[in-house]
């Protein structure tokens, strides 16, 4: 079915677009909190009339224009890259993809832009009310652009709302609602939005820390501290709370990924929760049924079965017992999985010969059984399945996944003591004598972006080998061109991609090291 | 039917608006501390 395949170019496409998503989600974080950190400020401006305000409003506005520019040139690249390199995939779900794309271009490029434009050049404009509203829209509009984007992503993960049609031989949207309110959708997007949100905090932070060190515009950066301090540890228990319900989503629709990032090969009843481990590197064959699966690990019993169930007792499937299939807890083999999906490809091939050679009735015939509710519960969901010829390609990267994970939750636990802590010297009026710990700060803000694209890693790979979960493998999704244009494409992408991020460093620097101007335009020292 | 997404998509607004009030609060409970000048500059080069 999928003879002809190559391999590399499927790699080499993987690879562009994971470059291009990567280097995207450096600049778009930093944007969605940044916006809220913003409005935040100026909300304060507004309300207290203290000039102070707004010039630290206008300094940390600069940063996020240089950002926000930036992040635009590489999200643009992505979205040519649907049509570009998987356009197999485009065609299959366009009808479903398409509209929460096109409403987050709309949004990203109407809305967004428009107050943009307000809020950069509408000072002493526009009224103080009207630019305050103009500098909120912003935000709600960046953040709702990450909204549709999300909701595309969360289909992927677990599809909903929608119908295979056999006409067309495509997937169709039934129920718009469905795909927005899918709750792996909006765990997705509250989690990323907040965990966006820490990240921004910490940047204010990291970069207020060298003012402090350097001895200029205390004020200014022990303001911004406790704007971020607050923010970013609201948020950080936002993030814990949106991300255990996330995982919640995992372990009931995608398993295997659930199972990747524990590392667990044997499921079990009151499965225990890997705080701190090593993966076995030469045992974690899924064939060896006395695998090892950790060199080392510390457990906390019960927690994983809590965590997936909510029940301290709950069996968890291991990736064993997906592969291999478990009778007792009900959880259905991975050959039993290709054969449905292999029914499936069979009879939607019959139904499209019953339509070319005229058998009417034959189509006609096909063409209901396809659809009913039945078929589509019981072997159109496995479709994807039948595409798969070993079983061991449905296990994800376990070491990626598991270590993505961990690294993830360990610096997500430091953010929120570190929050803490900027706040209470802060508030101490000590902060200034805590250099050990401004230093930390500013090397926190590398630490976050890590985190972030952690949380990426994990989401992405830990889903492999799916496009869209259970129905489109990924080696299925990919557009048949050459390996050598990806190849081409990927190197200049990582070329400009890498020169946008030096300039934007380079910017961001000499903007900081200006520091925030005071209202005849000179910067205060 | 989409009750409990929906309270978790207002869930996030209130969250920013909470974490707006914390900090006004916080900003009015201790801006002489903010403000209040260094008494030994002793900046790093």
């Amino acid at each position: 079915m999928l003879e002809g395949i190559d391999l590399s170019l499927v790699n080499w496409s993987r690879g562009q677009f994971a470059l291009t998503a990567m280097y995207h989600w450096i600049f778009v974080p930093l944007t969605l909190g940044l916006a809220i950190i913003i409005a935040i400020m100026e909300t304060l401006y507004v309300k207290t009339g203290n000039p102070e305000w707004k010039r630290i409003t206008k300094f940390w506005m600069t940063l996020f224009g240089i950002n926000f520019a930036i992040g635009v040139a590489t999200g643009i690249i992505l979205e040519f890259e649907f049509g570009t390199n998987w356009s197999t995939y485009s065609w299959f779900v366009g009808d479903i993809f398409g509209a929460p794309l096109a409403i987050e271009g709309i949004l990203a490029f109407f809305m967004e832009s428009t107050f943009i434009a307000i809020m950069f050049f509408g000072w002493n404009k526009v009224s103080k009310g009207f630019h305050l509203t103009a500098t909120w829209l912003t935000a709600i509009g960046a953040n709702l652009s990450a909204l549709w984007i999300l909701v595309a992503n969360g289909w992927m993960q677990k599809p909903v709302g929608m119908v295979f049609n056999p006409e067309s031989a495509r997937m169709e949207m039934i129920n718009f609602w469905e795909v927005l309110f899918s709750p792996m959708a909006v765990h997705k997007f509250l989690h990323t939005t907040s965990s966006s949100f820490v990240l921004a905090s910490i940047f204010v932070i990291g970069v207020s820390a060298w003012f402090i060190l350097k001895g200029r515009d205390i004020a200014f950066a022990r303001k911004s501290i406790v704007v971020a301090a607050i923010f970013g540890f609201m948020s950080s228990i936002y993030t814990v709370l949106s991300g255990d319900s996330s995982a919640r989503e995992i372990a009931h629709h995608q398993p295997m990924k659930f199972a990747a990032f524990e590392g667990l090969y044997n499921g079990s009843e009151g499965a225990g929760l890997v705080a701190l481990g090593l993966i076995s590197t030469s045992e974690t064959d899924p064939s060896n049924e006395n695998l090892k699966d950790f060199t080392m690990k510390i457990e906390i019993p019960n927690i994983l079965s809590y965590m997936a169930f909510m029940d301290w007792n709950a069996f968890v499937p291991g990736i064993n017992d997906l592969i291999r299939g478990n009778e007792k807890y009900g959880v259905m083999s991975a050959t039993e999985k290709i054969i449905r999906g292999k029914i499936a490809i069979e009879k939607l091939t019959a139904f499209k010969e019953a339509k070319k050679s005229g058998q009417v009735t034959v189509a006609d015939s096909l063409k209901t059984e396809i659809m009913s509710p039945d078929f589509q519960k019981n072997y159109f969901n496995y479709f994807g399945y039948g595409y798969i010829t070993d079983t061991h390609s449905l296990v994800p990267s376990v070491p990626l996944a598991f270590y993505s994970f961990h690294l993830m939750v360990v610096l997500g636990m430091y953010f929120i003591l570190f929050f803490l802590m900027a706040l209470y010297y802060t508030l101490k009026g000590k902060i200034h004598k805590h250099k050990l710990f401004l230093r930390a700060a500013m090397w926190t803000i590398p630490l976050a972006y890590i985190a972030s694209q952690s949380g990426w890693v994990l989401a992405e790979v830990g889903r492999q080998p799916w496009v869209i979960q259970d129905l489109m493998p990924t080696m299925a999704a990919v557009t048949k061109i050459s390996v050598g244009a990806v190849q081409v494409t990927f190197w200049l992408f990582a070329i400009i991609f890498t020169t946008l991020l030096i300039a934007e460093i380079k910017i961001m620097m000499r903007q900081i090291k200006i520091g925030p101007k005071s209202e005849g335009g000179t910067s205060h020292v | 039917m989409y009750w409990t997404s929906i309270l978790w998509f207002l869930s996030l607004p209130v969250m920013v608006f909470i974490s707006y009030l914390l900090v006004k609060f916080t900003i009015n409970k201790y801006e002489p501390i903010l403000e209040k000048p260094l008494k030994k500059a002793n900046p790093e080069k």
